[in-house]
């Protein structure tokens, strides 16, 4: 395949997957819940899916640029400086949602957001730093190209801020299956905690494997995504023959 | 309009108005009746996507100004200027929208909080401060360096300010700073509306100028002027502004169901655009040539007295429609309101002449004594009991009296209800002596209550006193044959001392000269006479151990009680490897459960588990193969512990005399013991709230049921108030 035919697959890829996010966010987010401290929990996962939704589609925009030829540097530019504060907004929100789902905290809130403020600045400053000087048209995706990229502790501290909160979140999240007895929550808990946990782990391995440029791990990377996004969406909408087998309820059928 | 109730609800509908008068007295019913007038009814959609369009502004003003301060950091011209050789919006202008579109999502925000309300307040202040500033550059020529503190403009000529704000633009952030500054109430909402739409109309006033090619609509000054996306931003930004408090001001016609508000909505926006868009066709025709200046005019005049007077005549007609229904309806709700007030009216008289009767009935057949007081402790209302003990044949004779009246010791009394009605808190069952009128001395169980009427405000007491001078009497009978009890079981606790020590010291003394007699004089003695003395040492010697079970006994229902957990399987695998140890040419197939646990005295427990594995060992001492099984169930929510056995067994017919003491069912021959082990495990479970009983059949073996309920005691369950919370998150968010 051409680059143009792969970085075209990927752009369809990604906007059918913003539109699955979205859709589970948009589902999720039709659930009446009573109390205000767990409607703003909730609200703030829905934040997530939304905001997992933009990320993914600015991607697919930039892929379809690259596809096209359109590769102004600053557009990039601008397109990564509003994509990684989605990306912080979105984290932030899981994070929330984590943290009040597992400690019952709510004012996690605040400090949240001033980490993923602190965060955003240090994401400009690696963007700035490395000086943006091109704009990198690969197999599967248009990228910037840093003339500078900043490596070493800097560049590991902005990996781990990225990652390991989530991971450790979804695991601890994970840990709720052994304290709760409902069989529904039982099912959600396992296909939520296990979708965020391999859908933030998957990267890491890539990386430390070397395996980022190879082109069966793009395509493996976006269907992890999509099957992570799926499985939540089923851990919520499970299939007739799960309910009827184990007595699940779907979130229709709550009152 | 909207009118107040008497408990301060706003009403805004008939609706509400019959709801909230379903839950009045009927006299407040009628006030409010009298008090409605037509109110001001507010759509809820309306202000629903009012508030929604201007967080959405906010947002909306925020981008614009993001990406075109992102245009400046890395040089995107089309973000500047959306189009080569239009204006740019300068890198403060930019940061000014983020602000103020910043502080119009946050303070839009459905979140009361104090932080959120300071970060909205701080963006506007920064924004004034910023039009305020380049305000200050334009009056006063100097240059405090803002212009191009964020981003180097080399668009603009050194001679035209470079990166500085057009004029226009600074005006408006000050308006729209002090708009957003402002508390959004009246009367301060007067002057966010005049600084808004001041600000409104200088955009409008740039836009035409856009629209209709008029350069000096736009461009105020050589050096100042308005870019295109500057003008919509702020057109945007004024509009969400005035959207974010629907229910004040202006607004508020717009956002009412009223006829007003329907005008409201239908013309402004006509009144706005065709003007616009007429103006615009015409001029673009005249332009092209196809007529003249006069020519335009009269078209255009034509036009809008047209479209206006369509517009007036098509309104005109729907009012009217609206009017006849609203008419129909209004007369329709009146007298369906005064039907239901005729109805209110008649089921509370029922209701009260209802719930009187009932009260009636209560003060004169009920045996209590009943009163209600005023504030000055005079009785207004009372039942014939009390009136028949005050010495009175007719309740109503007590009313306007008083304590003072009846009772020399009203002073007590007084003081007491006087304390309910400056505190509020009520006195439940006080005991208290009385001494009625005709000399006789009671007790009585007495509560006394604040009375309140239908405000809340307390405006005297009332009281219920129960005559309880017989259970004071059985009370007092109870205390003294307790005491008696008492005395009683210290003499007979004393009797038990003096007999064990007094009796063992002649047993001692009948054993030990019958040993020295067999051991010194044997060879003197016949062999009858050694039997004879062997029996009267056995004899003694078993008399010596009846004492000792008999004290025994005593002991086990008088030795103080420590509760705490104890192990029972652990407990029974000592005793039954002790039992094994010492017989262990015995096969016993023993079956303990494990984990066992009870909360009890362990000492106790341990002489009940004892008793009865050995009585389960020594019973089934015949068997060839013994079976014993220590184990527990569960039943009507309480543990039953059973020790059973496939030993000799016993009669059912006689399961009653087991726990007695010194009761056998079997011949000493056969099983030895004296029979009080069985009694003490009895007093011992007794002592700890259980139960203890048995089944068995002979030669059958048998079962030994006993319940520990002071586990239950000891330890309630306490549900983790962690745990409690985690289900409560875990229902409502997974």
């Amino acid at each position: 395949m051409t680059n143009q035919s792969t970085l075209l697959f990927s752009a369809f890829f990604a906007m059918t997957a913003a539109g699955i996010y979205s859709y589970v966010g948009w589902r999720l987010g039709k659930r009446a819940i009573s109390s205000s401290e767990a409607r703003l929990a909730w609200g703030s996962f829905i934040v997530w899916w939304h905001g997992l939704a933009a990320t993914t589609l600015i991607g697919g925009v930039l892929s379809l640029f690259g596809a096209f030829g359109l590769t102004s540097l600053p557009l990039f530019v601008t397109a990564a400086y509003l994509n990684i504060l989605i990306i912080c907004l979105a984290l932030w929100g899981l994070l929330y949602y984590l943290i009040y789902l597992f400690t019952g905290n709510r004012r996690s809130l605040l400090p949240l957001a001033v980490f993923y403020i602190i965060y955003y600045v240090l994401l400009v400053y690696y963007i700035t730093a490395s000086i943006p000087s091109n704009v990198n048209v690969g197999r599967w995706s248009a990228t910037l190209a840093y003339g500078a990229p900043l490596t070493g502790p800097f560049f590991v501290i902005i990996l781990v801020f990225l990652l390991l909160p989530q991971i450790i979140g979804g695991l601890a999240y994970f840990t709720l299956y052994f304290r709760i007895s409902d069989a529904t929550q039982k099912y959600r808990v396992l296909l939520v905690s296990w979708s965020i946990i391999v859908w933030f782990i998957s990267p890491l391995i890539a990386l430390a494997g070397g395996l980022e440029q190879q082109d069966w791990w793009q395509l493996a990377s976006r269907f992890i995504g999509l099957a992570a996004a799926l499985t939540i969406l089923m851990a919520y909408l499970p299939p007739r023959w799960l309910k009827q087998r184990y007595g699940i309820i779907s979130l229709n059928d709550e009152t | 309009m909207k009118a107040k109730l008497l408990n301060g609800t706003i009403v805004s509908n008939h609706q509400k108005v019959v709801k909230i008068m379903g839950e009045m007295p009927v006299s407040q019913t009628i006030v409010t009746i009298l008090l409605v007038a037509p109110p001001l009814n507010f759509n809820s959609r309306l202000l629903s996507f009012y508030r929604n369009a201007s967080y959405a502004a906010g947002g909306f003003v925020f981008l614009v100004g993001f990406l075109v301060l992102s245009g400046w950091l890395f040089d995107v011209p089309t973000l500047k200027s959306i189009l080569p050789g239009l204006f740019t919006m300068k890198a403060n202008t930019a940061l000014a929208f983020m602000l103020a579109g910043t502080s119009l999502w946050l303070g839009s925000t459905k979140r009361e909080s104090q932080w959120i309300d300071l970060l909205a307040k701080a963006c506007a202040t920064v924004t004034l401060l910023l039009g305020l500033l380049t305000l200050s550059e334009y009056l006063f020529s100097w240059n405090p360096g803002i212009d191009q503190f964020l981003s180097k403009d080399l668009l603009t000529p050194e001679s035209a300010h470079p990166g500085r704000m057009s004029l226009v633009n600074a005006l408006n952030f000050l308006l729209l700073g002090l708009s957003l500054l402002l508390p959004a109430r009246h009367p301060y909402w007067r002057l966010v509306e005049v600084f808004s739409i001041t600000a409104l109309l200088i955009s409008v006033l740039a836009l035409l100028g856009y629209v209709y090619g008029v350069s000096s609509l736009y461009q105020f000054f050589p050096d100042s002027s308005i870019a295109i996306h500057t003008v919509l931003a702020f057109l945007i930004l004024c509009v969400g502004i005035l959207f974010a408090h629907p229910e004040l001001g202006l607004m508020m016609v717009f956002s009412s169901d009223n006829l007003g508000g329907l005008m409201a909505r239908r013309l402004t926006p006509a009144a706005l655009v065709i003007p616009f868009l007429l103006g615009w066709l015409f001029l673009t025709g005249q332009r092209m040539g196809f007529y003249n200046n006069i020519v335009r005019l009269v078209l255009s005049t034509m036009s809008t007295v047209i479209i206006f007077a369509s517009l007036i005549l098509w309104n005109a007609s729907l009012l009217q429609r609206h009017d006849f229904t609203k008419r129909k309806q209004a007369e329709d709700e009146i007298r369906k309101l005064n039907e239901d007030l005729n109805e209110r009216v008649i089921e509370r008289t029922m209701a009260l002449s209802q719930a009187n009767n009932l009260l009636q009935v209560m003060l004169d057949y009920m045996p209590d004594q009943i009163y209600f007081k005023d504030a000055q402790s005079r009785f207004i209302r009372n039942s014939r009991s009390q009136a028949k003990a005050l010495g009175l044949s007719d309740p109503t004779e007590a009313i306007g009296k008083s304590d003072f009246d009846f009772f020399p010791h009203a002073q007590l009394s007084y003081e007491k209800e006087q304390e309910i009605i400056k505190s509020g808190k009520p006195l439940v069952d006080q005991e208290e002596r009385v001494v009625w009128p005709d000399g006789q001395e009671t007790w009585v169980l007495t509560t006394k209550a604040p009375l309140r009427d239908q405000a809340g405000q307390i405006i005297g007491t009332f009281g219920i006193s129960r005559d309880i001078t017989e259970r004071k009497r059985a009370e007092a009978a109870v205390q003294k044959a307790k005491l008696e009890l008492e005395a009683t079981n210290k003499e007979l606790e004393a009797f038990s001392y003096s007999v064990s020590h007094d009796l063992r010291a002649p047993l001692r003394s009948i054993d030990g000269f019958s040993q020295a007699l067999l051991e010194d004089y044997a060879d003197q003695l016949p062999a009858d006479g050694q039997d004879h003395l062997k029996r009267v040492r056995a004899t003694t010697q078993r008399m010596g151990q009846l004492i000792d079970d008999l004290l025994h006994l005593s002991k086990a229902t008088r030795v103080s009680m420590k509760l705490v957990p104890v192990d029972l399987s652990r407990l029974a695998q000592d005793i039954v490897a002790e039992l094994q140890g010492a017989q262990p040419e015995r096969r016993v197939r023993s079956m303990i459960t494990s984990n066992l646990k009870a909360h009890g005295d362990p000492g106790l427990l341990q002489e009940v588990l004892e008793n009865l594995l050995n009585n389960a060992w020594k019973f089934t001492s015949k068997r060839e193969q013994a079976e014993i099984e220590f184990g527990s169930k569960h039943e009507n929510d309480e543990t039953v512990y059973f020790i059973r056995d496939n030993g000799a067994g016993f009669d059912m017919a006689y399961a009653g005399k087991l726990f007695g003491a010194f009761q056998r069912l079997h011949a000493m021959m056969e099983f030895s013991g004296t029979g009080i082990g069985l009694a003490i495990v009895q007093r011992i479970i007794n002592r700890h709230g259980g139960r203890i009983w048995a089944e068995g059949a002979v030669d059958q073996g048998a079962t030994f049921f006993f319940t520990l309920p002071a586990l239950e005691r000891a330890q309630p369950k306490v549900v983790p108030q962690e745990k409690d919370s985690l289900a409560k998150r875990v229902k409502e968010i997974i």
